[in-house]
This record gives structure tokens, sequence and C-alpha cells, in this order.
């Protein structure tokens, strides 16, 4: 008996030396990805890319194994996808690698659930090729979390033709971008033109300004415009200002009171809110992302042209100034891949993600989303340059603000946007609801925010 | 022997209904969330207190009675017992056709049923409401208690159609000719003879759905979710689910979910005996006093 097993042991290891092909573990990893808008499925297939790559890599290296990928791509929601994530971390038996905001970052990783990524990240340099910033959108107690995927902005949307029928020249129309830039057009004036539109009959009341209908990172923009911090750099605890809230809550108040922003806003569905301001006809002025685009180009205004509509009906620009001192600015919500901290194979997972990092892999992504790549080498590609609608938002990179790195950012959020629908539909007034705001987050954060 | 009869219902029992009790009041003891899943402190009672000293507590709470009351009175209770009596005095098949039509809300998912809703009272150019009136608003904003309340009732109301007119089913005929003989009104009808008899199933009917009112909230987080603005529709059980599970970043407080599901499970204990004496049901279980063969 044992005189038959080493004489297969032996014959195995000669098959091993002669075909080492014919012998190969495969590690199987399993991937979730997230859009949750359909045309984000890149997140997806890019893995799957990734991993040819890497068995390419594995080949020329004559490792002993190769890869393989199963992908999920979830196009429901943001909760229940975030849901659905948080019941695999707690049975133990999560994917390898997961897509998610850069935000979860923070109540994942304090839970135990993500892996520290700063000895991977470190020793592949195929990572040094992202963009230095988004770093810091991914770095939480001192480790790198997770590695960038995309990056966005979130422009303030205008409409071509309602503009012109209010008698802006189309010099004026296709100068409102650099005007807002320069700080040359405030948040003053979207109140002043959108009742001008109001009361000159160009759109109808309350369609002067919209913001997104459900709560979303949008709203942390009108606090940075304000001059809001948002964290406090040395103890990390979430911060707010009610002299600042009561700025950002008075100028709601004034948009509903001077009939430009409608408090049905609130509530209603994304595929209304889309149709109506995709379209150009009925809103002037609304806040939105960079991912809507694309959105809209195979959606909403498909059989009218897409892209091209687009281009000739909406416009895009820095969300514009407040506040002198701030100046005008966008928020970016990097989108990252994560390894759990339950995987067995975590180094598999980051050569996978490593390999990731090509910029002709990237290229398939931003070209699908049009959200801008986060590899510098991306940037520097002619599809890049001749993308019409990217070579256009690029530049609102350099205005990004990040949403604060904490568990709790959620419950925050949460009241901000209960306090902010409340002053819409005339409940509370400003001065209030920055006290209402101040002591709900007290009652419910406790130690974790300081109001200041 | 009996015991060992008892044991498949009682595992179930056990296993659905007494188990999650307890564990939701030992989960309620705990400061559980998504950020801590491995290892929950042990906080006492703090979680009664956050949800006690609340500042809109008071509202919550005087929301989940108005919807209560006011769902009960007009529909599940009102309309149930008029859509009862009246087709009972119409043809037999005409009288099936209209209860067969209000049953079909209630066999419509309640997802479809508050899309068409909404598509009735969107604003303009889409909403049919807004067509026909020429106001173009969002209807449900505008008014969000008559929206949920009506999106409610005109669901309820069949369950307790459907129980009343078996009631009134079983009346004894003798006693509506014996009624009739006398010269009774169909008024009168209703008042002495019919409604007397419908103690029992209004009792039921208003306890069943009292305790299904107060733990349901699927409408109203489709229709309005709480809003518009500050918690204008917020009942107790969609507080506790929102507060427990629903948050754009996936940060949920199960601890604190289960503290407000624990004094849900208190308002309606309460509102049960209220009930039970409100309809002097001690009255309803005496002996008769006669025997009737």
């Amino acid at each position: 008996m044992a005189f038959i097993r080493t004489t297969m042991l032996a014959t195995a290891s000669v098959a091993l030396l002669a075909a080492p092909a014919i012998a190969q573990d495969t590690i199987t990893l399993e991937a979730w990805t997230v859009g949750p808008d359909d045309p984000s499925e890149p997140r997806a297939d890019n893995l799957e890319r990734a991993v040819e790559a890497l068995n390419g890599t594995l080949e020329e290296e004559g490792a002993d194994y190769r890869v393989e990928i199963e992908t999920d791509f979830d196009t429901s929601d943001w909760d229940s996808y975030r849901r659905r994530v948080l019941l695999s971390f707690e049975s133990g038996d999560a994917p390898d690698i997961v897509s998610s905001a850069h935000i979860d970052v923070a109540p994942w990783s304090d839970a135990g659930f993500i892996a520290p990524l700063d000895s991977y990240i470190d020793g592949n340099d195929r990572f040094d090729d992202i963009v230095p910033a988004l770093w810091d959108a991914v770095t939480y107690r001192g480790s790198r979390w997770a590695i960038p995927q995309d990056t966005e902005a979130r422009p303030f949307y205008y409409s071509k033709p309602l503009l012109a029928e209010l008698g802006w020249s189309d010099e004026e129309i296709d100068g409102l971008p650099d005007r807002i830039e320069s700080g040359d057009f405030t948040w003053d004036d979207v109140i002043s033109v959108g009742r001008e539109a109001v009361e000159a009959g160009v759109v109808e009341e309350g369609r002067g300004y919209w913001h997104r209908p459900v709560n979303g990172p949008d709203f942390w923009q009108f606090m940075l415009l304000h001059g809001a911090t948002l964290q406090d750099p040395e103890s990390g605890n979430l911060v707010y200002d009610p002299e600042v809230g009561e700025e950002v809550f008075a100028m709601f108040e004034t948009m509903v009171e001077e009939g430009v922003l409608t408090p049905d806003i609130n509530g209603m569905s994304w595929n209304d809110f889309h149709a109506q301001t995709s379209s150009g006809e009925s809103v002037l002025f609304w806040s939105g992302g960079t991912w809507n685009w694309a959105e809209w180009a195979t959606g909403q205004v498909a059989d009218r042209g897409g892209n091209e509509y687009l281009q000739e009906t909406i416009g895009f620009a820095l969300q514009p100034q407040a506040d002198a001192d701030v100046g005008p600015l966008t928020l970016s919500q990097p989108h990252s891949y994560m390894i759990s901290e339950s995987s067995e194979h975590k180094d598999v997972a980051a050569r996978v993600l490593a390999h990731a990092q090509d910029p002709e892999i990237e290229r398939h992504h931003f070209l699908t989303t049009l959200r801008p790549p986060v590899l510098q080498s991306s940037r520097e590609l002619a599809e890049f340059e001749d993308d019409w609608f990217i070579s256009r938002i690029a530049y609102m990179a350099d205005y990004s603000g990040f949403q604060p790195l904490h568990p709790s950012l959620g419950v925050y959020s949460e009241n901000y946007y209960r306090v902010l629908t409340a002053v819409e539909q005339g409940e509370f007034d400003a001065a209030m609801a920055a006290e209402i705001l101040a002591e709900e987050l007290a009652g419910d954060l406790g130690d974790a925010i300081e109001i200041r | 022997m009996p015991l060992l009869f008892l044991l498949p219902a009682g595992v179930l029992v056990i296993a659905f209904f007494i188990w999650p009790v307890v564990n939701t009041i030992l989960l309620s003891l705990t400061n559980l969330s998504t950020a801590n899943f491995g290892n929950p402190d042990f906080v006492g009672l703090d979680n009664y207190s956050t949800v006690l000293s609340d500042r809109w507590m008071p509202r919550i709470l005087g929301n989940s009675v108005f919807y209560l009351v006011a769902t009960l009175a007009f529909f599940n209770l009102g309309l149930a017992l008029v859509i009862a009596v009246s087709t009972s005095f119409i043809p037999q098949r005409a009288a099936d056709g209209i209860r067969l039509f209000w049953l079909l809300p209630r066999i419509t998912s309640p997802v479809v049923f508050v899309l068409i809703i909404q598509g009735l009272l969107a604003p303009g150019p889409y909403g049919v409401l807004s067509q026909l009136t020429g106001v173009s608003q969002s209807w449900i904003n505008a008014y969000p208690w008559t929206v949920i309340v009506f999106a409610n009732g005109i669901i309820g109301a069949s369950f307790g159609m459907l129980i009343f007119t078996a009631s009134i089913k079983s009346i004894p005929d003798e006693q509506f000719q014996a009624a009739a003989v006398d010269g009774a009104s169909q008024m009168f009808l209703v008042r002495r003879v019919i409604l007397p008899q419908l103690r029992w199933p209004i009792l039921f009917v208003t306890a069943y759905q009292s305790l299904a009112l107060l733990s349901s909230f699927e409408y109203i987080m489709l229709l309005t979710n709480g809003g518009p603005g500050f918690y204008t529709t917020e009942v107790w059980s969609l507080w506790a689910y929102s507060e427990a599970f629903q948050s754009y970043s996936g940060t949920a407080r199960f601890g604190l979910g289960s503290a407000m599901v624990a004094g849900l499970v208190v308002v309606a204990l309460i509102v049960s005996l209220i009930i039970l004496r409100l309809f002097r049901f001690n009255d309803l279980v005496t002996k008769p006093k006669i025997e009737v063969n």
C-alpha cells in the first residue's frame, strides 16, 4: 500500500514538473458591485477583464494557480444593496470584493467587516497611477481601506432653451459656467433669475430650481457652500454649526417663498424628476450628478437624439457661490472596491484590483458611465480628451469636496434632510430649523458631534 | 399525552411568537448597530429613555392615534358597515358584484396599489386629478393625511365588509319578517335588528384592525415615508422601522429599533384593553340568562 502511494506521488510530481499547466489550483473569487444606475455595469465587467489580465501575468510567473471571478451587479437601490452587503458580512460569508461608496469605509471598517489595504497598495506599483487626492477619500483612522474606482461631480444643470426664452443671448448662455466658476453668478442670481422666469411665465411656479427628490449626498454641498466644517480633523468628530445651518435653511426658505422651488419636490419619483429636467422644457435650474447625463441620453431623451439633444439643450456648471470666502464647488463621492475581512484570498483579490488599474480597462467604464476616471494615465488618453462631456467636466475635480468619513454620517444626513424638508414645507423658519437640528443631532449623536 | 399533542403547535408558537418577543426585549437593552455587530454593549434602559425623551415622540404618538382612529372610524368600520348593510337590502347578484369590487384593492399588491394612487395624484402633466381639476400640484404632499387614510381605508373596508355581511346573513329571517309585520322601516331594521346583533363582529373587527393598523406602515412608507416635512405623517411603527433599518448610508440601530417596537407592544396592549372595556367584553361573554333551543 505504502509502495503504491509512493509511486503515485512520484508519478504526480513528474507530471507536475513536466506539465505545470495540468495541475493547477483554481481560486474562485466572488465580487458584488452596485450601480445602482444601469450604465455602471463596467464595475462588474472590469473585474472580469482584470482577472483575465491577472491570469496572463500568473502564466508568465509560472504560478501554480489561476483565478476565476463570479461578479454580481446590483441595480436595486443603495439602501437594499447596503443591507444585503451588511447581512453577508454578518453571516461571515461575504464576497471577497465589494464595491460601494467611499463613505461606507467608516462604518464597515469600525465593524471589522473590511480589511485594511495599506500593505497591498504599498507592495504593488500598479496602484501608484491613481490620482493622489482620491486616497484621502478612502483613508480612515490612518489606514487606506478601499481602492478608488471612479469619481464624479455634481453639476448645477440649466436649460438652454428656457434661458433663451428669458432673453439670454447664446454667448450669455454658453458663458454661464465660466461666470459661475469665477463667482460672478452666485446663488442669489439663481434665485432672482428663477423668479424672473416664473414671473415671465417661462416656467411654471416652483420650477425655477430643483434639488434631488430624496435624501442623498447632494445636500452636503449647500453646507459646504456656506463654509461649513463637517468634521473636526483632530478628534474625527462630526461638526455642526447652527449659524451655517441657518444660512443654508434661509436660502431654501427664500426659494420656496419666492416661488422658485416647489416643496412638492420632496417625495417626487426619480422618473418624474428626470423626465421633467432632462427635457429642458419645464425646469430652469437643477442640481444633479454627472452620471445623470448617461442616464438621460440612454433613457429619457434617447428618442429625441440622446447625447446630441442634451448637448444642445442642457448646460452644466459648478454649484454657484453662496459665500464669497468659499466660492463655487461640487461634491464628489468616489466609488471604491473593498476587500472583506472574511476573505480567504485577500492577496489574490488585491492583485485582481491592481490589474483593474489599467487605462484600457478603465476607458470602458468612463466612456459608458461618463464618470471621470481615477487613473492619471487615463486622463491622458485620446478618448478622454475627445469625449465631449467628460472633457468638459474634468475641471470640476479641482473644486471637489468630499463627505466626512464617520460611522454616524448617515444619522447626521437623515436629520439634516428631514429638517430641510420641514423648512420647505413652511413648518419651521430658518432660525428655528437651525436650532432644532442642533438639538436633534445632540440627542441622536451625543459625543460623536460637536455643535459649535 | 395531551402535552405531546400540543408539542408541534407549541414549538411553532415558541419559535415564532414567544422567542422573537423575548429576543426583541433583550436586543432593546443593547446598543447593537451595524457599526458594532460583533460586540454590542449592554446599555440597560438607555434606548427607552432615548425614545421617551425624544421631543417628537408626542407628535408621532399623536399621529399614530389619529391614523388609527380616523382609518377605523371612517373606513374599516364605518364604510364596511355601510357596504355590508346596504348590500344586504339589494338583490343577491348585484350585492355580490359590489362586494367583489371592494375586494379588488385588497388583492392588489401594496406597491402596485400605491403606484396607481401616485399616478392619480401626481402633479401635472401626468397626474389624473391635476388634469381633471386644472390645479397642478402633488396632491399627496398637499393632503398627506387624507390620502393615507383614504388609501388604507379602501383596502381596510373589505375586511369588515366580509365579516359583517356574513353576520347579517346569519340573522334568522323570522326576525326580519316579524319586524316587517310590525311595520318597521328599513332604518328601524338596521338600528334595532341588525346592529345589536353585530356587536361581536364589530368588537372583533375593531380589535383586529386596530392592531393591524398599529403595526402596518407599508402604505404610509410608500406614499409619504413619514413626510412631507417634519414627521408630518410618521407613525410609531414607521418610526421604529426607519430608525432601525432605513438610512441612506446603511447605518442601522437595531437596539434602538427594538426598544421602539417593544414600546409599540405596550401601546397595542393599552389599545386592546380600551377596546375590550368599550364593548363591555365581560357582558358579552356572560352565560345567557335563558336557554334558547
